[in-house]
Order: C-alpha cells, then structure tokens, then sequence
C-alpha cells in the first residue's frame, strides 16, 4: 500500500500526471473553441452555416413552389373569369354546355365544370351530363355566390361521387357584374392530387432524399400524400389526416417563416411554410421541410473524423510524456534509493556517480554528507555514554524530589510528612540513610524525630540519637543548626571536628553526608540529614534539586499549620453560623434574604408559616414573582431597587405578601443590606405580620367615621363632608348645597315594640333604601337612633333635593320586611339649603334638625324646608325649654284642679289635676304654650312627676279636711313620654305613697295616641297599672282611633268624652247623636262616662238625660287653684247638703 | 465615408425627422359639413393606389360637387396619426391598417365599411437568418401598427419577447436606409417598404411574413348623417378596384400615379417601380377573391382582427377589460351591400370616368 502510494507521488507519476492534464487542457480547450467557442472557422459556426444554407435552400423551394402553386392557379382563376365573362345569363343550355365543355377538353386538370342556378341551387349545366339537376346543398360556395361582391369565390368541399377534397373556383355569371343580373355562377373541380401532381412534385430532387412538400388545408388536414408513413406504419389518409406542429398551424394561420419542429415522424426538421390566401375566408399552408440531421450529416461526419484524430493524437502525446517522465526520474530514484539506507544506519552507502549534470553534482555532494554524518556519530555515542549516568543520578532525584512533593501534596501530618520524605529520600534518592531532627528554640538544641536506612527501613528516634555519640557537637546537623545553611560533610575543612563525624559516618557504612535546613515561616524548624554510599554524591545539581525539595518541605509544613488554624477558624465560623440560622430559623419574625437578582436566599421558619410556601419551593425563585402581589408590583420594586442601590432605602415599610393559599398579608418590613466581600448586595428583611393589628386600626378608623349598623358615615363625617362642600361652595361654585334632618316616625314603638332586635333591621333597612333614593355623589349618615341626615351636593337649584325628599317619603311607603314583619316606616325631613350664611357645618344639621321638627310637629311623613323663622321660633322654643328647666327647679309650676262632679251622686267625685306656669315674668302660663316642648325635650316627665306629687298631697289635704264626705279622687295625665318610662308605676307609687293615698284614688289618663303608638306595650303598662289598684281612664275619646278593639281589650274604667262632641251636642250635626252611642257603648263595655267641657245647662240635662256618670266643664267651674277648689268642694257640698 | 458614419448619419436624420416631424396638427378641415375629409397614407401600397384613383373620379366629384362639396385628402404616415382628427370628427373617412382600425374603433366613433387590402407584413433583415437569430439585435418598428403586431408575432413564434431585441421606432420610408446603413440589423414593416428593402440592400431577406388587412372607416356621424353621400364615397372606392382589375393599363396608371404621390409626401423617391407596385397591388388587392367584402371570419376567434384585438389588449393598448362587441359592433357592412346590390344611384360600379 504504502510503496504504491510512494510511486503514486512519485517525481515520475506527477511529472506524468501534470503534462497529461496540460495535455488534455489544452486539447480540450481547442476541441471546446472548435465545436462550441468560434462563430466562425469552427464546428459551431459550420453548424449555423449549414443550416442557413439549408434554410435559404428550403425558402427559395418555398417561395417557388408557392409562386408556382399561385401562378398555376392564377390561370385556373382566368380560366373562369374568361368563361364566366363569355357566358351570358340568358344563353341557352346547350350554349353554356358547350363552352363548359371545351374548358375541360382544354383543361384536363379540370374533372368537372358545372354551372349552377343561384335561386333553385341547381346544378342547370354540366361537363358531365349526369350531374344536371343535382341540388347543392350544404356547399357554402353557393350561397355567398348569391351575395353582392362575390363575384367571385374560392373554396374546398368534397367531391360528390368518391369525397376527395377538390379546389373549387366559383365565378359569377352576369352582365358587367351588376348584383341584379346574376343567377348563374360557373364552378370549376379540380383534384387537388392534380395540384401535386402538376404543380408541388416537380424539382422534388432538389429537395435532396429526405426533403418534403406537404400542402395542407386552413383546417390542417393535408391535402397531399405525405411521403412517409405515421409512427403506426400507416399511410395518412389524404383530405383526413390533420398535421400538427407549429409551422403547419402558422402556416394555415396565415403566416410565413422558418423555423425548426418536429414533424409527423417526431423527427426534427427544418421547415419553410408559406400561406397561400385563396381567398379572405380561406387559404392554405405550405410546408417544405428536410430532416435536420440529414441537413447536418456532413458536420456530424467531420465532427467525428477529428474527434477520431485528437483521440490518437492524445494517446501518442501520453506515450511521450511517460517516457520523458521515466528518463528525468531517474538520478533523482537512484539518490532516493541510498538515502532510505542511511536512514536505515547505512553510513557507508554511496551514490554511484555515472553523469556529470546536476544530479551527478547533488549526488557527490549527498556522499560527503554521508562520510561528515558518520564521524559525529561517534562523538556523539561517547558523549551520550558520559550524560547518561549523570542524568540517571539526576532522574532519580527528579523522581525524589516528584515523589516529595505527591506525599506533600496528600500530607496532613507533619509527623508522617517528615517519616515520608526520608523514606522517599532513601529508596528514590539511593540513599544510604537520611534522618530527620527536630529544632528546640528554646534550648537551641536538635531532638531526632524520624529516619529511614537503606535495609533497615523507619528508624527508631532513640537509635537516632546515637548517631555519632563520639562525634557530638560535629555532626553535620548541629553545624547546619549553628549556621543556619546546609552543610556539606566532604566540603568542610579537614579539622578534628570532621574527623571525628568522619569516623562515625563511616562506622554506620556511610559515604558523603549533608544536612540541610528546613524552616517554617522563616524559622529554623527541622534539619534533615542524609547519607550516601556514592563518592561525589552532592554534586551542585543535586545539590539545587535537594534544596527545592526542601523549600518543598518547608511550604508543606508551613500549608499544614496553616491548614490546622484555617480548619479551626472554619470550625468556629460554623458554629456562629449554626447559631445564627439557629436564631433566623426560630425567629418569630419572617426573616428573608434576596440576592441583587432578587432571587430568594434566606427563608425562615416564620416565613414559611406565613406564607404558606415551604423553603425548598421557594429558595431560588425570584421573590417578585413568588410572594408579591401584582398589584403591589411597583411599590415592592421601588423598595427593592433603593436596597441594590443603597439610596432612599427605608429602614421598615409595610408591604404585602401573597401566600400560597393566594392570601395577601400585610408585612411590617425592616431591612438591612449586606455587601459580601465580592461586592455583592444580598437584603436581609425581617418581616412582622401586622395583617390583623391594620385591620384592627382600619377597623377603628372606620368606626370613628361610620356607624357600625348601618355602615353609613356618622355624624362627625358627615359634618366633615358638610364642611368641605360649604368650602367647595364658597369658593366660587356657583352649585347649592343641601343637608336634610330626617327622623323616622314612631320608631320607638317598633323597637319598644318589636325589640332591638328588629329595630336595627328596620334601621338597616331604611339605611339602605335612603341610600338608593341619593345620587352617588351625595352623601347619607345616621345620625343617632332613629335619625338620619344626607347631604346633598352640587344642586341646580332646591329642586333637586325637594325631589330627594319626596323620593324618600315614597321610597318609605313600602314596608321593609323585617324579622318576620312588614313594617311601615314614615320619615319626617327637614330641608336647608346653604352655602347662604352657613360657616360651620353644625349650623346646618341644626336648621335642618328644626325643619325637621316643624314638619314631625305638622303630621309627620313629609319634609319641611328650613327658613329663618324656623330659626326664630326654635330659639323660642329653646328659650321656654331653658326657663322650663328652670322654673322646674325654682318650683314655678302649679297645678289647676277642675272639678269632676258625679251625675249619679250630684257632687263633685273627684278633680282632675292641670298644670299652669307661674312664670315670673309672663304671669300664669296656659299648657298649650309649654307642653308639646315639654314633650319633646322630655322634661315632660318631671313636669309629670311634679304635678303628680302635688296632685296626690293636694287630694290628701282634702280627704284628710273632708274626711266625712266620701273620699274625692285625683285625675292625673299620663304623657306618651311618662307612658313610655320604664320606672312609671314605681315613681307613681312612690308620690301617692308619700301623700298616703290609696291608688283607688288616684286615676290616670291617657289619650288614644299613647295607646295607639305601642299597643302591646301600652297594654302590659295598663294591666301593670290597674294590678296597682290604680283606675284608668281613656281621655279624650273620640278624636282619635276610636277603637272599639282596645276598649275591649284594655280595663279602662271609665271614658272621657272629649269636649267637641259635647260642644257639638247643641248643634243639629252628628255629635248628638254619637254622645249616646259612647254612652252606650261604654256601659255595655262596663265603663263610666264623663264628658269633658261641658259649659251650659243643656248639655248637662241632656247629658243626664242619657244617663252619663260624670261631667266637668266651665258649666261647673273651669280649673282652680287649691284654695279655690277647696271653696268649690266646701260649696257644691254644702249645696249638696241643704 | 465609412460604414459606420453612414450609419450615425442616418439615425442622426431618422431622430432629427422624428423630432421635428410632419405637424399634422396644421391641417385645416372642413367645417361646413358639405366637403369630405379623407385620411390616406400615401406610403401604404396598394392603398394608395385605390386613393389616388379616387381622387382623379369624376363620377365622385361630380356627385360632391352636387352637394355643393368636395373631397379633400390629408396624408399621414401612419393611421394613427389620423386619431386626432377623428377624436375631433374632423375626417369622415379614413383608411386604416387592421391595427390602427381597432384602436379606432376602440377610441372613436367610426365604422369600417370595407376591406381595402389582405396582405402581409414582413420582417426584413438585413441578410438571411433565421428568426431567432434577431435575439439582441436592433430592430426597426412604427409602434401600434400592423407591422409591430407582425414583428411581435414573428419573434414569439420563435419563443422571444420584444425584450429580446432592441427596438427602434422610425417612420417606415426611412427603414430601408437604416437598414442598409446597419443603424438597424432589420425592421418590420408593410408594404412597399419590404420590397424597396430587398431592392436597395444586397443580401436582404424577408424571414418572417404575418397576414394582416387594411379598412376603409367612415366616421359614424358622417354615415348616419349623410348616408347617400356615403354610399357614393364606398361606390367610388369599389369603383377604383374594379377599375384597376379590369385592364393591366389602368393597373399601372394607378401605381403611377400613387408612386408620384408617395414621393410628394415624403420629398424622396419610393425606390419603387410602377411594374412592383402594380405587382404588390395585383397580389394584395385585385387577387383576392372577393373583395372589397369584409370577411365573416374576421370576427371570429380565428379572425386575425379577432386575434390583433386580443394582441393589443395584452399590450395595454386597448384597455383589457374591453369587450370585442364594442369592435364588433363598428363592423357595419350594410353600406357595401348597398352599394353592390344596387349601385345605379351612386353612378355604378362599371362605369369608370378617371382623369388622365
């Protein structure tokens, strides 16, 4: 393989190889130029020649075989035109027969000539006397030969008898060719077989053996006999077979040209095809065509011949170079032959020298070479003898010092570092012995710690000791101790001292010693001792290898203590650090670390629990996309980004988390960075969830702004807001502002009633719905209790919150369905509109509150809008509230007693008490001026506990005066506001008990109201009451409910008719005749009647007459003071009594 | 003079004469309505023949001078340069080859009443190659006209594309010259101007022939307006044709006549004789059966008009989305046939009375 491939790339192949391949470069490049490159000398341009000249050839056959084709039927055409001219319309059969006829003897191409009648399209005469009378039917011909300006008409149809094609030629017959003389067209038939025949077969030799004339019709069938058969061995079928290719269908088209196709054989050939237009609609093709390769015969022939020549041109050309390649080689194989056999050690070998050219010159000058290479060699051999030992001594150190420093590299004890080396120093060195000592700083003296002998292996410390006894204070070691620098045995001086070692060295069998100094840290810590067998064994290169394996030494022992603290530092670093995780881990902080990627490091236990994320899902996450909240996104960025930066950086921050349970908690944050010695920030947070104590605090803030039922804002917001809108206001908005007072009817009686319970609902409730009938811009608050207030903002104009009111009102005609009630909730609204004169928010909510009042006062459920009278008659009403409160202390109210006199009995039964201000300034005040305020204020109830103190001590005074008389009674008011006290009955017992009165004497009255706003509460109260001994009586009957249900239900003892009834009792209305039915009704009920207000003496007739029990009115006496109603009791009794 | 600057010197001349060109737009009409206008290419054989016989017919005079008219011929090159006057109605007849016929009828309101030749164009080169051969070479074309179809056609029949060659456009009397000075190495082009290029160059060769027509127009308005003066104009046309097939003498009088009128128009001799005109007529004209009808085929898909058509269409000359009955519909071969069923009233069609 290899010796092929050598004579492959050998002088003599690539010689060869390279003038074969200029060779054929070359030849190919002129073959390339000859057949392809030149246009003109060339094959290519003979090929272009000789199809222009084929071309040229097959146009000139073209045109003359056209020219010929239409001079031939030029004269066919005058042939008609002459005969049609000389026949006349008129001419008799026979006439017309007879020149037909001689047309055709004259004419032999002609097989028929006819003249046919345009109207009936009858053939009338005929060369062939058979065919007169023939119908032509379907023959275009005769048709457009009826036309004007056919005169005259070319064309193909299909010969009757046996339907070859045959050329028609048609000519109109007529005077000078007037459309209206013509009725007769002569017709010619002529074969077109007898066109080739006379017209295309002649001069075909020109054509050459392969040329052809093909004649085809406008609808390419041909219309000559082709010259070959078709592909299928068949011959064409004239008038039949249709021509395709290129040319042909050019041809018919009407165009003409040259150009190459493939014929009917799939041949290539080269066609001239030429139109023959016979007439506009109609025309032939003409095709005059050879085979391209018979055109080009001659060119593939001399194509072939100098193909043939180039080839044998190629081989001798080949045949040369080989031997001139061989001949210029071989010097050169001969010089390459000697030199493989010096290179095989052959350094007597010789080129044999036999010309006297350059290759003689090289070859002579290769010989000397050779002859200088040879005495080298042996220089060479004895000096490589010399080094070699010397290099084994050196290899073995080497591998020494190799060996060291692998056990170095492994050591991690010193003892066993310093066992080591001497073992290594003996058994790689060939050492005899090598020792090692200990250096005591203090007592500057040597320990021996270790050794190894060639035989004996590690030696004993003690046996080391005895190294040299005799020669103690000489040995090699100590002197290296003394000087501090290795010490050479054979190089010191001859004195005793060395003689003495010398000895003892040689006792142990040693040869030349030497001790070398190891330090650590640059302290004298070791000496090492060896001894060889070898004379000269220290030589200087030794020497230097020995002393690196030292240095070698001394670093390990140096890498050993430092590697000893390093590991204690370590030790002590995991410890802190085991104790620091320890407290991160147990922290009841969140403790987290991120790196400046903010990528999660550090993740506590408390995080953990916290989060909900457990250590190892999240160490290593980015802590943005794990624990943020999306929407907290940018904040916690910022935050992060000012602890990369270190500016801005907030100590603490709250921040949320989101937690695995997709939970967002608030985190109070403090951080710290920390920058690692590398530069790297990592951000240590510690995180406290305060998630609970913010709520805590939201909480609160929201309860000191709204109210915790109905979650409205309560009133110190809604006097903020009403603050803000009266500053928005002033400051140039041109839009009102309103705030309503709104106060839900009867509330009371609900929550009385229905229990708490059920009153909140109601006020949530009604909340709710206050909050649908505002618009969202507005605001609705609860006030306190039952009361709300709105505030509406940004008004057109007071319609605006004239139309909330009323959509309240509407609003709250529908029940809210609570607790299993439906219950109806009226409001009463107060409307003030500002900025106006309004400063300060409580203003408003003031008016607001008194407008609110003036529409409750006016029959509740409907809203009252505030003006400054309002203002004038609540200051009043303040005003009597204030001196009320007063006049309460100072003791200014009196009571009235208005008798009650018993029809039955005739004398006065009792008095009902009726309180009067004895006011310091205005003299006696009238109830109707105090009460309602009394009422509303509620000091109507101390106002009723001090009428009834003096009321009952009043009546005791007078039973104890009248103690003979049966004893009179005291009728005293009950207020809604007194029936409503939870501690009525005890503070009414304790004022009739302190008079010492019984409590049959005393009788309470109540209005239909007070019973009507609680029912059920209002009748536990009354059975209370009556339970006491106390009598009850219904007062002003009749203006109220009436309902006769409760005066079933409840004990009352007795009716009082109220004073419009009995007013009305004189009049011709209904009152007289509804005083009757009470009276009645009562009775049957088992109650008494007293009539109130009873003033002349026939209503009291009439009173009696219908059998009433008691009346009181100004008939008797109106309400007196105690002295005066003492005087009435002692004269209507003594009346009585005469 | 050296070949070379004979031929700079003739494209320096062809250039110049385009530039400056003949200023058909100086041409004054008749605005009375009484005179017809008729456009005519002097240079086109053997139109010119039929032209200038018609207007040496005294019958045709006679009958405008009647009508108080007269006919007035204007020459233009090509038929497209007749486009103007028949935008502006100016011409109430023109005859056209079949390219700038269909451009007419596309653009303008005419009719074509009859057919007025069935020949060829022809590529000439300057000496014998094949088709293909003209891959790079220049050649010389009057654009839109029946020639540049022929030229178009010639090279696809060889699978080459207009982009194939370098055109040149020039009028068609200077082709011969360009193509003798080898400014050009062939041109296309109708004849008289192929068989003055064989005559005038050694070695030229015609390597290629596409069939084409010519038309006579009328100019609608004119037709509907004054239909019996159209009549007497066709009739005089079909006159001229009968006139020159009925003796060999008035064949000849007729070329020479149009010889003298070529040369008038262009200031050069037509490098033509009466004996080639008169051959050129012979073969395209008076031999073809039938004529002047305008054949059913034509309007066929298998029509040349109908191909030309779809040709200038692909080219962007008529827009594509035009429909072939707007052609189709210009097609009015009723006038002929009046003319030839009756031709009597319009001093008949075998009656011939020409000017010496």
């Amino acid at each position: 393989m290899r010796k092929s491939t050598a004579l492959l790339y050998s002088l003599r192949s690539k010689l060869f190889i390279s003038f074969s391949l200029l060779l054929l470069v070359m030849l190919t490049g002129t073959h390339w130029l000859e057949v392809f490159g030149l246009p003109f000398g060339s094959f290519r341009g003979a090929y272009n020649e000789q199809l222009d000249l084929a071309a040229g050839q097959l146009n000139i056959q073209a045109d003359t075989r056209k020219q010929r084709l239409l001079d031939w039927l030029g004269e066919r055409r005058a042939d008609a035109r002459q005969t049609a001219e000389n026949m006349q319309t008129d001419q008799a059969p026979a006439a017309l027969s007879r020149q037909i006829g001689s047309l055709v003897a004259a004419r032999q191409v002609l097989r028929e000539a006819w003249v046919v009648e345009l109207a009936s399209r009858r053939i009338v005469v005929a060369s062939l006397p058979a065919r007169v009378g023939q119908a032509l039917e379907g023959m275009p011909f005769v048709a457009q030969g009826g036309q004007p300006g056919y005169r005259e008409i070319i064309d193909m149809i299909r010969h009757p008898d046996d339907g070859r094609p045959h050329l028609v030629i048609a000519r109109q017959i007529g005077q000078g060719g007037e459309h209206r003389a013509i009725r007769l067209l002569l017709v010619l038939l002529i074969d077109t077989d007898d066109i080739v025949g006379n017209v295309l077969e002649s001069s075909r030799e020109l054509l050459g053996s392969d040329g052809e004339v093909i004649l085809v019709g406008d609808d390419l069938r041909i219309l000559t006999p082709l010259r070959h058969s078709l592909p299928d061995g068949k011959p064409a079928e004239v008038g039949r077979h249709v021509l395709a290719g290129r040319t042909a269908a050019s041809a018919a088209a009407g165009q003409e040209g040259l150009g190459e196709d493939e014929d009917y054989r799939g041949r290539q050939v080269l066609v001239a095809y030429r139109h023959l237009r016979l007439s506009p609609d109609f025309g032939w093709g003409l095709l005059v065509k050879r085979d391209k390769e018979s055109v080009l015969s001659p060119i593939h022939r001399s194509l072939e011949i100098y193909a043939l020549v180039s080839l044998a041109g190629l081989l001798l050309a080949l045949v040369a170079t080989a031997w001139l390649a061989d001949r210029l080689g071989r010097p050169l194989r001969e010089l390459s032959r000697v030199a493989e056999q010096v290179e095989n050690g052959q350094l007597d070998a010789r080129v044999v020298v036999e010309v006297a050219d350059e290759a003689g010159a090289v070859a002579e000058s290769f010989n000397a070479m050779v002859a200088r290479l040879a005495g080298w060699q042996r220089d060479l051999e004895a000096e490589v003898e010399r080094r070699t030992h010397l290099l084994q001594r050196a290899i073995r150190l080497y591998a020494t010092l190799s060996e060291t420093n692998q056990t170095i590299v492994k050591a991690t004890d010193r003892g066993q570092l310093l066992n080591d080396v001497c073992r290594i120093a003996v058994e790689f060195g060939k050492l005899e012995m090598a020792w090692m000592y200990v250096v005591d700083d203090e007592a500057d003296t040597l320990a021996p710690c270790c050794g190894y002998r060639m035989g004996q292996g590690a030696l004993d410390p003690a046996w080391i000791a005895g190294i040299g006894a005799s020669a103690r204070g000489c040995l090699p070691a100590e002197i290296c101790l003394r000087v501090d620098d290795a010490v050479f045995e054979d190089r010191l001086q001859a004195d005793a001292c060395q003689t003495r070692w010398r000895e003892a060295a040689a006792a142990l069998g040693l040869g030349p010693t030497a001790a070398f100094p190891i330090h650590e840290a640059g302290r004298l810590t070791h000496v090492l001792t060896l001894g060889a067998t070898e004379p000269d064994f220290f030589a200087v290169e030794e020497c230097a290898l020995i002393f690196e394996m030292c240095r070698d030494i001394s670093y390990a022992l140096e890498a050993i203590s430092k590697d000893a603290l390093r590991k204690a530092a370590e030790a002590d670093a995991l410890r802190a650090r085991t104790f620091a995780e320890r407290i991160i881990e147990t922290a009841n902080v969140m403790v987290v670390g991120l790196n400046s990627a903010g990528e999660i490091i550090l993740f506590n236990q408390t995080a953990e629990r916290i989060s909900g994320h457990a250590k190892q899902d999240v160490l290593g996450r980015n802590w943005f996309d794990t624990l943020v909240p999306r929407t907290r996104f940018p904040q916690v960025w910022e935050v992060f980004e000012a602890a990369r930066t270190g500016i801005d950086f907030p100590d603490t921050y709250e921040n949320p988390i989101l937690t695995a349970s997709g939970e967002e908690r608030l985190i109070l944050w403090r951080n710290v960075t920390l920058t690692g010695g590398d530069g790297f920030q990592i951000s240590i947070s510690f995180g406290l969830d305060v998630t609970e104590q913010r709520a805590a605090e939201a909480q609160l803030r929201h309860n000191a702004f709204y109210d915790s039922l109905t979650g409205l804002p309560n009133r110190a917001l809604l006097l903020d807001r009403i603050g803000h809108a009266l500053e928005r206001a002033r400051r140039g908005s041109n839009h009102l502002i309103a705030a309503m007072f709104l106060d839900l009817d009867r509330f009371k009686t609900i929550n009385d009633s229905l229990g708490h319970f059920a009153g909140d609902r109601l006020l949530e409730s009604v909340a709710a719905r206050l909050v649908t009938c505002i618009r969202p811009g507005d605001t609705a608050s609860r006030i306190s209790g039952d009361e709300f207030a709105l505030l509406i903002e940004e008004m057109e104009g007071p319609a605006d919150a004239i139309r909330i009111a009323e959509r309240i009102n509407e609003s709250f005609q529908m029940s809210h369905e609570v607790a299993g009630h439906s219950l109806v909730a009226s409001a009463s609204i107060g409307i003030v509109f500002g900025p106006n004169q309004y400063t300060q928010p409580e203003e408003m909510l003031r008016d607001a509150d008194i407008a609110m009042y003036r529409a409750k006062s006016a029959g509740k459920a409907r809203y009252q809008v505030f003006d400054n009278e309002m203002r004038s008659l609540a200051v009043s009403r303040l005003r009597v509230e204030s001196d009320m409160r007063r006049a309460l202390e100072r003791d200014e109210f009196v009571v009235y007693y208005q008798p009650i006199i018993s029809l039955t009995l005739g004398r006065v039964a009792g008095f009902e008490a009726l309180v009067r201000w004895r006011h310091p300034e205005r003299g006696l005040v009238l109830p109707g001026e105090f009460i309602s305020i009394a009422e509303d204020t509620g000091l109507i109830v101390d106002l009723g506990m001090r009428v009834m103190q003096l009321a009952t001590q009043q009546l005791a005074i007078w039973q104890r005066r009248h103690s003979r008389m049966p004893p009179l009674y005291m009728s005293v008011n009950l207020s809604a506001r007194q029936f409503q006290m939870d501690n009525l009955l005890a503070r009414i017992d304790d004022a009739v008990t302190a008079a010492g009165l019984a409590p049959e004497h005393v009788r309470l009255e109540v209005t239909e109201s007070v019973l009507m706003e609680n029912l059920s509460f209002a009748s536990s109260v009354i059975q209370a009451i009556t339970q006491r001994g106390y009598r009850l009586y219904l007062d002003d009957f009749g203006t109220g409910y009436s309902s006769l249900s409760y005066l079933h239900q409840l004990p009352f003892d007795a009716l009082k008719i109220d004073r419009s009834f009995i007013t009305g009792m004189s009049g011709s209305g209904t009152a007289g005749g509804i005083v009757p039915s009470i009276i009645g009704l009562a009775h049957n009920l088992g109650m008494s009647v007293i009539a109130e207000g009873v003033e002349t003496e026939g209503q009291l007739a009439r009173l009696t007459a219908q059998h009433c029990d008691a009346v009181q009115g100004y008939y008797f006496s109106r309400p007196l003071p105690p002295d005066g109603a003492e005087a009435l009791i002692d004269a209507l009794n003594v009346l009585r009594a005469t | 003079m050296s070949k070379g600057f004979l031929a700079w010197f003739v494209m320096l001349h062809i250039l110049a004469v385009q530039a400056a060109g003949p200023d058909f737009g100086r041409y004054v009409y008749d605005t009375t309505g009484k005179s017809l206008d008729f456009g005519v290419q002097p240079l086109a054989f053997p139109i010119a023949l039929i032209t200038e016989a018609m207007r040496r017919d005294k019958l045709l005079r006679a009958a405008l001078v009647g009508q108080g008219g007269e006919m007035r011929q204007y020459p233009f090159y090509r038929g497209v340069e007749m486009f103007d006057a028949l935008a502006g109605h100016q011409l109430e007849a023109a005859v056209l080859g079949d390219t700038p016929a269909l451009l007419a009828a596309a653009r303008h309101d005419v009719l074509i009443v009859a057919l007025a030749k069935q020949s060829s164009s022809a590529i000439v080169a300057r000496q014998y190659m094949r088709p293909s051969a003209l891959k790079g070479r220049k050649v010389g074309y009057a654009h839109a006209t029946t020639a540049h179809y022929t030229l178009l056609e010639g090279l696809a029949a060889e699978g080459l594309s207009d982009k194939a060659v370098t055109l040149v456009q020039m009028n068609v009397d200077e082709m011969p010259a360009a193509l003798a000075a080898g400014s050009i190495d062939a041109f296309a082009a109708w004849e008289p101007t192929p068989t003055v290029a064989l005559n005038q160059v050694p070695g030229s060769a015609v390597i290629y022939k596409g069939i084409n027509s010519t038309y006579l127009l009328l100019e609608r308005g004119f037709a509907e307006r004054s239909p019996a003066l159209a009549r007497q104009f066709i009739a005089a046309y079909v006159r001229a044709i009968y006139w020159m097939q009925h003796s060999r003498q008035n064949l000849e009088r007729a070329a020479q006549w149009a010889l003298e009128a070529a040369q008038a128009f262009s200031g050069k001799p037509p490098g033509l004789t009466v004996a080639q005109a008169a051959a050129i007529t012979r073969n395209e004209l008076l031999d073809v059966a039938a004529i002047p009808v305008i054949p059913k085929r034509e309007e066929t898909p298998q029509g040349t008009l109908h191909k030309q058509f779809e040709f200038l269409k692909k080219v962007g000359d008529i827009d594509a989305g035009t429909p072939w009955e707007r052609v189709g519909m210009r097609i009015s071969r009723r006038p002929l046939e009046d003319v030839l069923a009756n031709p009597a009233p319009y001093g008949g069609l075998h009656d011939f009375n020409y000017e010496r």
